[in-house]
């Protein structure tokens, strides 16, 4: 039934796309698209780039209900979330590439699985497919009460020497560590 | 003179309260105009030909191209970081031969024609750090007229063998031709 309601859901998108062909103008995203980077200061190159979706919470809670748990979800809103490295990396302890990925979760109560994908330029979550899997791994939560989020956000944060990405929405944290100075890195 | 004062000592509170959030957790709120993406295929399924990452500023009653883009001054073509565009191949864009790759658009606005500015050097913020050394091309787009739109809109028309990519604000409309044949 619900494969059903996601297929009707795929269709309409693709309905709604083939409009732009004759220079439709598309409105304002109600969930709009952000970047975020990371860089190790101001002037520098980006080490990461960070493109998504942000959605806001209308009523009710989100994982759990709205996002629900353990299903993949697209990590933001309408195109799917995409994360450039420009290096090799340590994305949550996995070697990555140089390159532009897309980011997928599945969100659970106690740790997240985290997926990178090799297959870029997709809407929403609908086009995963596990054979382009470039890194999956899982990562605990956190919670933060003093600081719930109506609008789903993505930072980069430094703690001491390591360096995270952070998924925040609610009272929900998941940091991902990242790393570019492994001695790991120096021997591919 | 009452309600004043009380309306701006409750402004600064916010203002406070907000930027204090802001800075202890790193996490910023919604743009005012924010960003968008649009892509061109050549049919629904196929891979991406063309993909534009821009920011979308709302004209809120202002005179465009006196306040906030004026005639013969660069643009980044949008809002916050400046505007990217993606060739997944090798295309002609306005006339000009260009590899398939990342650049950063920027415009010079005119009453009957743009100069667009593809620039290799790309992740920057606004036009701060143009720089005319890393053009890639630099092609005229004439201006038409249409219908107003509020919100800075980029959108793709396919005509026949090639595809426009037209700029869109007020009731300016921007337009530049791209070809794939080469």
């Amino acid at each position: 039934m619900k494969n059903i309601a996601i297929s009707c859901a795929i269709l309409c998108a693709l309905v709604f796309q083939s409009k732009a062909f004759s220079q439709r103008f598309d409105q304002v995203d109600k969930a709009p698209v952000d970047i975020a980077y990371l860089r190790p200061n101001q002037k520098s190159k980006p080490l990461v780039k960070v493109v998504y979706g942000r959605p806001a919470i209308e009523k009710g809670k989100v994982f759990g209900s709205l996002v629900p748990y353990g299903e993949i979800w697209r990590t933001g809103a309408n195109e799917a979330t995409e994360i450039t490295f420009y290096k090799d990396m340590l994305f949550g302890n996995k070697l990555v590439k140089q390159g532009t990925y897309v980011m997928h979760t599945i969100p659970g109560k106690k740790e997240w699985t985290i997926i990178l994908n090799s297959n870029t330029d997709t809407w929403g979550a609908f086009f995963y497919n596990p054979e382009k899997d470039v890194a999956r791994f899982k990562v605990k939560t956190k919670k933060d009460m003093r600081d719930p989020l109506d609008v789903f956000s993505i930072a980069f944060k430094k703690d001491f020497k390591d360096s995270y990405m952070v998924l925040a929405w609610e009272e929900t944290r998941v940091d991902i560590p990242l790393d570019d100075t492994s001695p790991m890195l120096a021997k591919i | 003179m009452k309600k004043t004062l009380l309306f701006s000592c409750l402004l600064t509170i916010v203002m406070l309260l907000s930027t204090g959030n802001t800075k202890a957790q790193d996490f910023k709120g919604l743009d005012d105009s924010p960003h968008d993406i649009v892509y061109f295929r050549t049919n629904k399924i196929a891979p991406p030909s063309i993909k534009v990452l821009y920011g979308r500023p709302m004209k809120k009653g202002r005179d465009l191209f006196e306040e906030v883009i004026p005639y013969g001054q660069i643009w980044r073509v949008g809002a916050n970081e400046a505007t990217e565009v993606v060739f997944y191949k090798d295309v002609v864009f306005g006339g000009s031969e260009v590899k398939a790759g990342t650049y950063v658009l920027y415009a010079i606005p005119n009453e009957k024609e743009w100069t667009l500015i593809l620039s290799s050097k790309t992740d920057v913020w606004g036009t701060y750090e143009y720089e005319e050394k890393y053009d890639v091309a630099r092609v005229q787009a004439k201006v038409s007229r249409a219908e107003f739109i509020e919100a800075f809109s980029i959108a793709f028309k396919e005509k026949g063998k090639q595809v426009n990519m037209v700029l869109g604000w007020d009731t300016a409309r921007v337009t530049a031709p791209i070809r794939f044949d080469i």
